[in-house]
């Protein structure tokens, strides 16, 4: 027992640990770089993808990504329109957000289309059946002083999970956890709960956050009108193939 | 000396590994097809999902082309210190990239380098490869400092 306070002010004297702050995300967070086994990993939850069912796979084989192993150009990507990008996508969209704490909700605020998503962390349970919205219906809590849970559903099946466009259903249930486990590092998890696309829980690819203390969030919106003149200057005429080289 | 990069320079890689928004980069960049230019900024189009900088090179011929160079984002450009006043009209710069499949006079930037010796990712970066060689090299200024700078930009194009 005499070693008791030495412990502690090793452990009090250790920076990272000494300076996280309990249940507190606040500030602007990056995704690093992962270990991506596959094409279908990038820019979307990744990891081992359950088998689809019926009413997916029908979906997905009418979705032309630009991304993962079926990509190509062209394509009918809902963002290339500049439609929202939803819930979970944005999160792997490489894009930093930032978690901001208020009284009874925390707020995710991402650079991309500078979405604000609600965490609601007052208590209240998710609705039974509720009308589908792009950025869903999330209820947060700690678990202890580094671990925060949200529970979420009620999504628009409109949008794709990532960029390698795997579908989902409204009714899709998802937990993220967002662990601290140092002041500048968040371990991520996610898994999706959808019975009508999916025919076991997709446990997706853990990722990691990186605080980044001196960036502010930008106003990345998305205009459709940029997008457009982008898709005839170089997604069209990339299309071709040509593989000239321009004279001298 | 090893061609290899350190652990340090691949790890400079993948802090700055691309940030391609939603369209593959393979399919309207070749990325065996280096180019390095040398120019005149003749303007910049700061539009998503890809800002572009338009630079003049003159061409052995004394004809000039127009390129144009595709970069990040603009709020990624911002972020590591591009502005409208660093790319201003008349603004003399060396860029390296990756040839349009298409044939036309369009890279993707992998970097870029001021008259100062200031370098900065625009973010494209594919093969991982320091020393691929150009397919395209044109060098418009005659001037010594602008070929010190170019050398070094084919060997170490990462940070």
């Amino acid at each position: 027992m005499r070693l008791a306070p030495l412990a502690l002010m090793l452990m009090m004297s250790s920076g990272a640990y000494a300076q996280v702050p309990p249940r507190d995300l606040s500030g602007v967070w990056g995704m690093q770089p992962a270990r991506e086994a596959s094409e279908d990993d990038k820019q979307s939850p990744g990891g081992q993808i359950p088998p689809l069912t019926a009413w997916a796979k029908t979906r997905y084989d009418l979705e032309k990504p630009g991304y993962g192993k079926r990509a190509a150009p062209g394509g009918n990507d809902p963002i290339l329109q500049c439609d929202p990008m939803g819930f979970p996508r944005i999160l792997y969209f490489p894009t930093p957000f930032e978690f901001a704490r208020l009284s009874n909700r925390v707020l995710q605020m991402f650079e991309r289309d500078h979405v604000v998503r609600e965490i609601w962390t007052d208590g209240r349970a998710l609705p039974n059946d509720p009308d589908p919205l792009w950025y869903g219906y999330s209820s947060g809590k700690w678990l202890d002083d580094t671990t925060f849970v949200v529970e979420s559903t009620g999504y628009d099946d409109r949008t794709w999970l990532g960029a390698a466009g795997f579908p989902h259903g409204e009714t899709m249930h998802l937990e993220e956890r967002y662990q601290r486990v140092d002041r500048d590092t968040i371990n991520f998890t996610l898994t999706i709960d959808d019975a009508q696309a999916y025919t076991k829980p997709w446990i997706a690819l853990p990722r990691v956050f990186k605080l980044r203390p001196r960036a502010e969030i930008r106003q990345g919106y998305c205009v459709a009108s940029e997008e457009q003149a982008f898709t005839k200057r170089i997604r069209e005429p990339g299309a071709l193939n040509t593989g000239a080289v321009p004279k001298k | 000396m090893q061609n290899r990069p350190s652990f340090a320079a691949a790890l400079a890689i993948a802090a700055a590994s691309p940030i391609w928004a939603h369209h593959s980069f393979a399919a309207q960049f070749d990325q065996n097809k280096v180019v390095i230019l040398q120019g005149t900024v003749t303007s910049m189009e700061w539009v998503n999902p890809h800002a572009f900088i338009h630079i003049d090179v003159k061409n052995p011929d004394g004809t000039v082309t127009n390129w144009a160079i595709e970069g990040n984002t603009p709020n990624s450009l911002l972020r590591v210190g591009i502005t409208k006043k660093s790319l201003a009209e008349g603004t003399e710069v060396a860029v390296r990239g990756y040839l349009s499949k298409s044939g036309e006079h369009i890279a993707s930037g992998s970097s870029i380098i001021f008259k100062s010796g200031q370098k900065i990712a625009l973010g494209s970066e594919h093969s991982g490869i320091s020393h691929q060689e150009a397919v395209l090299e044109w060098i418009s200024s005659d001037e010594a400092l602008w070929k010190r700078q170019i050398e070094a930009l084919k060997l170490d194009h990462s940070d």
